[in-house]
């Protein structure tokens, strides 16, 4: 299979205000092959959003090669496009605009952008809210627009941030099966940050478990399920030994986090999370 | 039972009403019982009766029309001009340290400190009050209109880095809409910091609007008329609270949430 996304030994350190370095994410190294769909799971921060935003263009690294089909990947473009944790949809646009978000900063004419959400706006489920304001949708509902919003430029490589992570237990399970199902759909190649390790699983082809700062790819998890899947996937035994042993890899990492925040609370009497 | 729910549907309306009866019928009462001197402060009727023929007589349409063309001119200038450098000094840093010393300014010092200063350079005409109007109200509406482009929410500047957007089309599609209830609020508050600026200018130096017809009506004792012209005056600001609100309201059909 030809390989979408490459990332080279990939390295990110910032200064923190009192001019302390850290360590973000460190020796990065990993290949995403077309329409594939990778999931990274490890505890919060440990680097992952920032490794999304290095890969959509927000920020360079500090060293390191992100290559897109090959090329080197300078600056934000619409091959990537990322779908964020809030839905952070424009509450002064209705909905065919926020959609439509990324046609307009390409300079496309409205009447033109209009002609060009619809089916996307149909792909989401939204038909017939084109003219509504944001503040009228559900968490979910927005949550498909976001989603939408980044289809609709047509990407090589679709970026999710922990998309799910603010809707209901009902709401998210509903979401993760109708994003595979856009997915089949569109042959995306997803990038997909997750605290949850069975959504991870349920929605990917692999899984990345990075470690506790700096970053790390601890492992890559290969989930031999068929699809498509269900949502009762979630309850075989197949899914549970995935589970299980990624979640024993997290675990240990966890407590570092933990043990980690602890001690930074002792040393400067409040805790600490880059 | 009827009655109860009557109430009840118009709570606001009929207690309203009974809080301004509850001072004009005692007024009124002071007065016929001569337990207060009908010329210091009138009486309700007084004022209704006066009110009446002075309409009757066309003296007070010269009046409003002065005051109502001095502070359109004013707040309209001080709108303009405010709007466009609350937006410049809020979008570029620079402008706004530029800026800030001259709106320090304008906000510790009364506006009234500046009127000799403006009769020197404009003399006591429609200039003069015009430019006291405005400096009373352009303060307001850049400080709004500042504090609108700074509360730009940095998610939405992400969605728009991520889109590749150009400065101009996130000026032109987050900061300005964002801003838009910011600026909305400046206007509100500085329509009635400009019906002060023309009043007083009034108070100050001139010989015509509803500012004169008070001063002149105190000075000789004329009470009622002095009511009259309050009653006008308020009555304007009341209409001008309204017509803002409808027009905010149209603006931002997208925060009925916030508004409801």
């Amino acid at each position: 299979m030809p390989s979408m996304l490459e990332a080279r030994k990939v390295r990110m350190e910032y200064e923190r205000r009192d001019g302390s370095k850290v360590l973000a994410i460190d020796d990065f190294t990993l290949d995403v092959h077309k329409g594939e769909f990778v999931s990274f799971v490890g505890p919060s921060g440990c680097g992952k959003t920032t490794f999304l935003k290095i890969v959509n263009g927000l920020m360079p690294p500090t060293s390191g090669d992100i290559l897109l089909q090959g090329r080197p990947i300078e600056h934000s473009s619409r091959d990537r496009a990322m779908v964020f944790q809030e839905a952070a949809l424009f509450p002064w646009f209705p909905l065919w605009r926020n959609i439509g978000y990324g046609l307009e900063c390409a300079g496309m004419k409205r009447p033109e952008i209009r002609k060009r959400v619809k089916p996307y706006i149909e792909l989401v489920g939204l038909s017939g809210f084109e003219d509504v304001y944001p503040y009228e949708l559900s968490g979910g509902m927005q949550q498909r627009a976001n989603l939408a919003r980044a289809l609709v430029v047509d990407p090589q490589v679709l970026l999710m941030d922990e998309p799910f992570a603010a809707l209901d237990a009902q709401t998210r399970e509903m979401m993760q099966a109708e994003l595979l199902d856009v997915w089949g759909q569109t042959q995306k190649t997803v990038l997909f940050i997750t605290h949850q390790i069975n959504e991870a699983i349920y929605l990917s082809d692999r899984v990345l478990v990075v470690s506790a700062r700096p970053g790390k790819i601890l492992d890559d998890v290969k989930v031999d399920i068929p699809r498509p899947r269900g949502l009762d996937v979630k309850r075989s035994a197949a899914f549970r030994d995935i589970e299980d042993h990624v979640w024993r890899l997290i675990e240990e990492q966890a407590r570092i986090t933990m043990a980690r925040t602890k001690t930074h609370r002792d040393e400067d009497g409040a805790a600490l999370e880059v | 039972m009827t009655l109860r729910r009557l109430y009840r549907d118009n709570q606001r309306l009929i207690l309203g009403i009974a809080g301004l009866l509850s001072v004009l019928i005692p007024w009124e009462l002071l007065v016929r019982l001569r337990l207060v001197k009908a010329i210091l402060i009138s009486s309700p009727s007084q004022v209704v009766q006066t009110f009446i023929t002075e309409l009757q007589l066309g003296t007070l349409w010269g009046d409003i029309t002065a005051t109502l063309q001095v502070w359109f001119v004013g707040y309209l200038l001080a709108a303009v001009v405010g709007i466009v450098l609350g937006l410049v000094a809020g979008w570029f840093r620079r402008a706004s340290y530029i800026a800030n010393p001259w709106l320090n300014v304008l906000y510790a010092a009364p506006e009234l400190a500046f009127v000799p200063m403006f009769i020197l350079w404009f003399g006591i005409g429609f200039t003069f009050k015009v430019w006291l109007v405005f400096l009373a109200a352009i303060f307001f509406i850049t400080i709004n209109t500042i504090a609108g482009v700074h509360a730009t929410e940095k998610r939405y500047l992400e969605v728009a880095a991520t889109f590749g957007a150009s400065k101009l089309q996130i000026f032109r599609t987050i900061v300005l809409p964002g801003s838009v209830p910011y600026i909305m609020t400046g206007l509100r508050q500085a329509a009635g910091r400009a019906l002060v600026g023309v009043i007083a200018a009034e108070f100050i130096s001139s010989n015509q609007g509803l500012g004169f017809l008070i001063t002149l009506a105190g000075q000789t004792l004329n009470t009622s008329r002095v009511m009259v012209g309050i009653v006008i005056i308020a009555a304007f600001g009341v209409f001008l609270g309204e017509v803002l609100r409808r027009i905010e309201s149209r603006f931002d059909v997208w925060r009925k949430e916030a508004t409801a």
